[in-house]
């Protein structure tokens, strides 16, 4: 029969471990107050920091956002201007002299034809957002040869002078002529009556 | 409590404490965290707003620098071509008058009496340049004024006129023209055709932006 017989008494006993539940008591009572307390402080720290940062960055913006919005006023008044400038320069460099062209319309039209009504029209207009000036003439007339082969040939030279003298080779896009037997009262049986159209080019103005 | 003298039961018990010591340290170290990381998210949030907006405003504002010197040398070219070519209301808005001086002047440079004049077009011969979309500042300032007119004239005396319109001002512009032939009978007289047209300047919409150009100091 084994005996064991303890002289300590228990409230003096201790445990043999390194690890005693009195030891971990006392490291959880001291040790997560202060690391608690040290995350707190560093956060509190930073968070300090970053309210400063962010107040001067409030103060810088303050000053500086009334200057932008001031910037960009300019820049827009300077660009509407500017818009102006150049639709005003662009007004005489986009006009086409009618009286050059007229001067050349009475040199290359023959004897053998009479003009009977001369349309010019010259409008600024536009396409998606560009500004152009457009321009086309009629001219209606009666062309009178020894026969009615001579008027029609007439009516084609006239019509192809259109295109190949300047300034119209250069300033014309399109040359359209149509032509008929002339039945008016006074009119030959060789007469033919004829219209030429002309477009010109589009002429834009500065963007 | 004492821990139990076996050794396996102690570090059981002492593995349980740890756990159950280091969940609850977690759960505070979340509840506390989370009460402090609230206002330094906010303030990182608007850090990072404040300087993505100053670093946007910089450059405008340097390159804006220069835009009052431009603007004013752009206004004071726009100036000089207004106080020039455009035509200028008179007597409280009354563009006819000044077009029908400058009529009167191209006729008589010619040697042809004065034409019939009227306005042409838009109200009152004011037209926006059309077509265009809004806010174009263009269109909203830049408008036209047309005057129509109509007078009897040979072929040659035609082209005389329209040399004096043309050469007396490049911004003065003739916009349309309709020649119809004298059907007169063919007599020793040089035939007097019906002719019409259309003369058109560049006008300010309104006096608004006349009053600006000229409260420029060059």
């Amino acid at each position: 029969m084994n005996l064991r017989i303890d002289l300590i008494l228990e409230s003096e006993q201790r445990s043999a471990s390194v690890l005693s539940l009195k030891l971990m008591r006392r490291l959880a009572l001291i040790a997560v107050p202060v690391l608690l307390g040290l995350i707190v402080v560093f956060s509190v720290l930073g968070t300090m920091r970053m309210g400063m940062r962010a107040t001067d960055l409030e103060t810088q913006w303050r000053i500086l956002e009334p200057q932008r919005d001031a910037a960009l006023e300019r820049s827009r008044q300077v660009a509407r201007h500017r818009a102006i400038l150049h639709a005003l320069e662009s007004w005489p460099e986009t006009k086409l002299t009618l009286h050059e062209q007229l001067a050349v319309i009475m040199a290359i039209v023959p004897e053998t034809i009479q003009i009977t009504q001369f349309n010019y029209v010259q409008t600024i207009s536009h396409a998606g957002r560009d500004r152009a000036r457009e321009t086309n003439f009629l001219i209606s007339g009666r062309a009178r040869g020894s026969d009615a082969t001579e008027s029609r040939t007439i009516i084609e030279r006239l019509e192809d002078l259109f295109r190949t003298t300047e300034p119209f080779a250069t300033l014309v896009k399109s040359v359209t002529m149509s032509g008929r037997a002339d039945t008016s009262e006074d009119a030959l049986e060789t007469d033919r009556r004829f219209d030429i159209e002309c477009e010109y080019h589009p002429r834009p103005f500065k963007p | 409590m004492k821990l139990p003298e076996n050794k396996k039961e102690r570090t059981q018990i002492i593995v349980l404490l740890v756990i159950v010591a280091a969940l609850a340290g977690y759960g505070l170290f979340l509840g506390v965290s989370r009460a402090l990381m609230a206002p330094r998210r906010e303030r990182r949030a608007r850090i990072a707003v404040l300087e993505r907006q100053i670093r946007e405003a910089r450059p405008v504002v340097n390159h804006a620098r220069g835009d009052e010197q431009r603007n004013r040398e752009i206004l004071e070219q726009i100036r000089e071509y207004s106080k020039r070519h455009l035509l200028e209301p008179q007597l409280g808005g009354n563009l006819l008058l000044g077009a029908t001086e400058q009529v009167q002047t191209w006729f008589q440079s010619a040697g042809l009496p004065m034409p019939t004049i009227a306005e042409h077009g838009g109200r009152s011969g004011r037209s926006a340049i059309e077509p265009a979309r809004g806010g174009d500042p263009v269109r909203d300032l830049v408008w036209s004024y047309s005057v129509r007119l109509a007078f009897k004239a040979g072929l040659h005396d035609i082209a005389n006129v329209l040399r004096a319109i043309e050469t007396s001002d490049p911004f003065v512009t003739v916009t349309a023209l309709t020649v119809s032939a004298d059907r007169r009978p063919t007599t020793d007289a040089l035939p007097q055709h019906d002719v019409s047209f259309v003369v058109q300047w560049p006008i300010w919409r309104d006096d608004d932006f006349r009053k600006e150009l000229e409260s420029i100091t060059p």
